[in-house]
């Protein structure tokens, strides 16, 4: 009975663990994404912003010759920043930044449908996209006559990010446990002092009943107490005890009779052969 | 130690510990979130900061003086618009004076003055230990991180005009940014503590009555009997610590059985040989076993009464299954239906609700023979398979089409399980324990209404809406297996005598009450509650922007009005005969309480809706039940009481299965606020027709009224 209580106390506090975890996690990764994505787009929008100044100026997009250097110097503020691209309206990379980390671990190219989409984009906001391997933030580049000249793209390392959120999935699962199997303890010793005397109540009730089985002739209850259950136990013993003495008794009317009823069947010829005597 | 404080002891542990559980996680959880967001956040101040440092550093090298910027706070302004996450910008002299601030929250002067005389003290502590002091070096996150500052986070960023620093950025986020984000969550984690309040309580009483009360209640009864000489029963053994004493018990009681059939052989062999001597022996006997009840052929009977909160806790489980669905299932469908026409109309987004609705009415008839024939057992478990593959079915539904089907067998599966339940506490109560075990029953669903909503939002919030229809057929299989174990003892019940239902239909139909009842108070009930509070409340609310987590705390507190209120309005109804009056002012609140979501269309209204619709409804249901016992007095005492409140149900089913479609047809022409409007409006005018209608008959029917029985 305490295993089974405590179980069912065990799975409740696992079911609100469980849920406390999701909605902690879900809170946590939400806002996670949100602080990337919008450092992301803030950075690219920047980036936009001191580009589409040199278009502004009149200048072709492939002979702006600080673009690079620009490039560089934005990427240098995150280590996780794997490429930022501009890209023509034809989709032909103008200019890029390109992090150590490609060399050792290159990514899959582009989705080109999705180049496509930012540069049909009317939007001024970032868009984003993910792929297994990384995080994308693209962002049109609009000429002061409101054309779009082209495109740039950022795309960010995911396994990054993937990691803290595994780390904080995982760290917010441990704690969850540790709490679960201590509350789980301390479930069990409460439950179990808890329904001690109950338990204790039915022992002795039980260890009187076998005495009683065992020896029948012994007087009932060798325990003290008077719950109702004890109580009920004296009196259903008390009348088992009285029918066993009615059983005793039956047994020997019923070999009273048996002998009896041996004997009367002689009994005819007895006097027969008292009287042939006579 | 009685029962009843064991179980209030334990209940006040389990309590103690989900708390426990859930302020440790809730504080942990903080502060992973902290150790992992504060550095994201610190990121996303360096890369603003950086970028406006490098437009302001721009500016400067046209040689204006840093005071003399002009539009800097608008600048300001502008950039924190597009970033919530950030609360200020500010720019000091290297003096520490505020030359240039924007934001809703600023730190105090002094502090800001403090942060910038640190922050260059940081930058000659660079320069003296010969780092090269390179902009890039200082830009890097290792050497600028932000630093706690009052109620916030501040990164201070030195400004510079060739090689002088000039003045010194501020940018701040609330140091309660985390704090924030937790508590945006706080009451998410108050409804979870509140849904597993009422589920340890639903468990916790299960396992306290059946493994303890139930034993020793069994044990006490069976020993009582034995003192009073009743040798014929035996008791069930379980596996726990009541199994010992009633295994010895049942040994005990078997050998007595036993001896005494030895001793009726010997006699009976006697009987033969000398009939005699077994005429008086069976005197004796007689007088021996006098006061005594043995078993019938020495064959003990097994004591093992029907345990009714087996049903509580199956239909807690059942409804809870069905539930966890219903703050979202008129968004699911409008996913689908979309396939079908876009915008979809909402006639056609009502139909998987409608669909359920008028299936369960339907096949409630079906579901009633099948537990008269197989059992409430059997019944359940059935009926938990048809729900199971059906909501496993709604999950994974191919398109609109099919998702009506797995709702219709959804549905009957729900219809098997409620009448299995209910015919559980029928078959295994008396006439006079029947309303505290219907009670039993009644708190069992009311509890899952509450629940299941609420979960289902969270559920489909956090994991989407498969896989919180996954869960609910997790467990609704949970709940058909535990029905094996806890409804089993129910025997079939003796299929009840048919009556011609023809003269029973044409006897409620000419009672004039019983039709006002069910025109002007039952229907309109189940109308309201399936067309709002199933169809336009997610709808509504969705249309203003809620989350499905919010969808589900609104629609829960019809369960928690209902479950807290109705047996304090059944109460008082009984004691002062209020039931008339209960039901139209029942009504009439229901009704009065949804007209405002027109004209004040936000969630709060939505929600007093949904508040005074649970009142009202707890004030008219069970006295609505009363009125038709009243009204049908003469129909159930011919016909009886289970084919009259049958009708009763099946009626105000059938009005419940119009409210979708009712609801559907007045949102396409006033949109969901203006039929939450409308819908409410004719709440009041039913109420008003029925309370004016029993006004002027009166409740109790005068005898001439009577109609004369039919014959049947």
């Amino acid at each position: 009975m305490s295993l089974k209580i405590t179980a069912t106390i065990t799975v409740l506090i696992a079911f609100v663990l469980g849920l406390a975890v999701l909605m902690n996690y879900a809170k946590f990764e939400r806002t996670f994404s949100n602080l990337t994505q919008s450092r992301l787009a803030f950075l690219i929008q920047d980036l936009r912003d001191t580009l589409e100044f040199g278009l502004d100026l009149g200048l072709d997009p492939a002979a702006m010759a600080n673009t690079a250097a620009i490039l560089t110097r934005e990427a240098t503020q995150d280590p996780h920043i794997l490429s930022i691209s501009v890209f023509d309206d034809q989709k032909r990379v103008l200019h890029q930044y390109q992090s150590d980390l490609l060399k050792h671990h290159p990514v899959a190219p582009l989705a080109s449908a999705w180049l496509a989409t930012v540069l049909q984009t009317i939007a001024k906001t970032p868009q984003h996209v993910s792929d297994s391997e990384t995080l994308m933030v693209g962002i049109p580049l609009v000429n002061n006559f409101g054309r779009t000249v082209g495109a740039l793209i950022l795309r960010y390392d995911r396994s990054f990010y993937d990691q803290e959120l595994q780390h904080t999935l995982f760290d917010l699962i441990r704690a969850a446990l540790l709490i679960l199997v201590a509350t789980s303890l301390a479930a069990w010793l409460s439950v179990w002092l808890l329904f001690r005397s109950a338990r204790r109540e039915l022992r002795q009730v039980g260890a009187a009943l076998e005495q009683f089985l065992e020896n029948r002739q012994v007087s009932a209850s060798p325990f003290e107490g008077d719950s109702a259950l004890k109580v009920l136990h004296v009196a259903a013993e008390q009348k088992s005890q009285e029918f066993q003495q009615r059983l005793v008794q039956a047994d020997r009317i019923l070999h009273l009779e048996q002998r009896l009823a041996e004997r009367i069947p002689s009994l005819p010829e007895e006097r027969q052969r008292d009287g042939e005597r006579q | 130690m009685t029962a009843s404080f064991r179980f209030t002891r334990l209940f006040a542990l389990t309590l103690s510990l989900i708390v426990i559980a859930l302020v440790s996680i809730s504080f942990y959880a903080a502060w992973v979130l902290e150790r992992s967001l504060i550095p994201q956040l610190d990121r996303k101040m360096l890369t603003v900061g950086v970028a406006v440092n490098a437009k302001l550093e721009r500016a400067l090298r046209y040689d204006i003086p840093l005071e003399h910027l002009p539009g800097v706070t608008d600048f300001f302004g502008t950039v924190l618009a597009a970033d919530p996450d950030l609360a200020y910008l500010v720019l000091t002299r290297h003096d520490g004076t505020v030359l240039h601030q924007y934001g809703t929250l600023l730190p105090r002067p002094e502090e800001l003055a403090r942060a910038t005389t640190a922050a260059l003290e940081t930058r000659s502590a660079f320069q003296g230990t010969a780092v090269a002091d390179s902009i890039e070096q200082q830009r890097s996150p290792q050497a600028l991180t932000a630093h706690p500052l009052g109620d916030f986070y501040d990164l201070a960023l030195p400004l510079r005009s060739g090689e002088t620093v000039l003045g010194v950025l501020h940018i701040g986020a609330n140091a309660n940014f985390v704090v924030q984000k937790i508590q945006e969550i706080l009451f998410d984690i108050a409804i979870v503590f509140v849904i597993a309040i009422l589920v340890a309580f639903e468990l916790l009483l299960l396992l306290v009555h059946h493994y303890l009360v139930a034993p020793i209640d069994r044990l006490e009864t069976v020993l009582r009997r034995i003192a009073d000489g009743d040798l014929s029963h035996t008791l069930p053994v379980s596996r726990d610590e009541t199994g010992w004493p009633a295994r010895l018990l049942n040994r005990l009681v078997e050998q007595l059985n036993v001896a005494q059939q030895r001793l009726l052989r010997q006699a009976a062999h006697l009987q033969g040989v000398a009939p005699a001597a077994a005429g008086r022996l069976s005197t004796n006997l007689g007088s021996l076993w006098r006061g005594f009840t043995l078993a019938p052929e020495g064959r003990p009977v097994l004591y093992q009464p029907a345990d009714l909160f087996g049903a509580r806790i199956a239909t807690f489980l059942f409804i809870f299954a069905a539930e966890l669905s219903q703050p979202f299932l008129p968004l699911y469908a409008r996913a689908y239906a979309t396939y079908l026409s876009n915008p979809p109309s909402p006639l056609l987004v009502s139909l998987p609700l409608t669909v359920f609705t008028l299936a369960a009415a339907l096949s409630m008839p079906l579901a009633g023979w099948r537990c008269e024939r197989a059992g409430s057992s059997r019944t359940f478990a059935e009926g938990a398979l048809l729900m199971t593959l059906g909501l496993i079915g709604a999950g994974l539904a191919f398109n609109f089409y099919d998702l009506l089907v797995w709702r219709a067998l959804t549905a009957v599966g729900y219809a098997f399980m409620y009448a299995a339940c209910q015919g559980y506490v029928v078959v295994n109560t008396s006439p006079q324990q029947r309303a505290s075990g219907s009670a039993l029953f009644v708190s069992g669903l009311m509890a899952a209404t509450i629940c299941g909503p609420a979960i289902g939002g969270i559920l489909a919030d956090r994991i989407g809406y498969t896989a919180t229809f996954g869960c609910a057929a997790m467990l609704a299989a949970g709940a058909g297996l535990m029905a094996f174990g806890l409804l089993r003892t129910a025997p079939p019940s003796t299929p009840a005598l048919r009556r011609s239902a023809h003269g029973m239909i044409r006897q409620l139909a000419g009672n004039s009450r019983f039709v006002l009842l069910m025109l002007f108070a039952a229907i309109p009930a189940k109308l309201l509650l399936n067309g709002f509070l199933f169809f336009l409340v997610p709808l509504t609310l969705n249309e203003f922007g809620d989350s499905r987590s919010e969808i589900g705390r609104v629609a829960m507190l019809y369960g928690l009005a209902a479950l807290f209120l109705g047996p304090l309005f059944a109460r008082l109804a009984d004691r002062f005969a209020l039931h008339g009056l209960l039901v139209g002012v029942g009504g009439l609140l229901a009704g009065i309480g949804l007209i405002p979501v027109f004209f004040f269309p936000t969630t709060t209204g939505v929600l007093v809706g949904v508040l005074l619709l649970g009142v009202g409804q707890a004030m008219s249901i069970s006295s609505q039940l009363a009125l038709v016992t009243g009204i049908g007095r003469s129909p159930i005492e011919q016909f009886g009481s289970g084919p009259v409140l049958g009708s009763y149900r099946l009626i105000e089913r059938l009005g419940g299965a119009c409210g979708p479609l009712f609801a559907a047809g007045l949102a396409a022409l006033f949109g969901y606020a203006g039929a939450v409007t409308i819908i409410g409006m004719l709440g009041v005018l039913t109420a008003t027709l029925f309370s004016v209608s029993f006004l002027v008959l009166g409740v109790e029917p005068e005898p001439d009224d009577e109609p004369p029985p039919v014959a049947s």
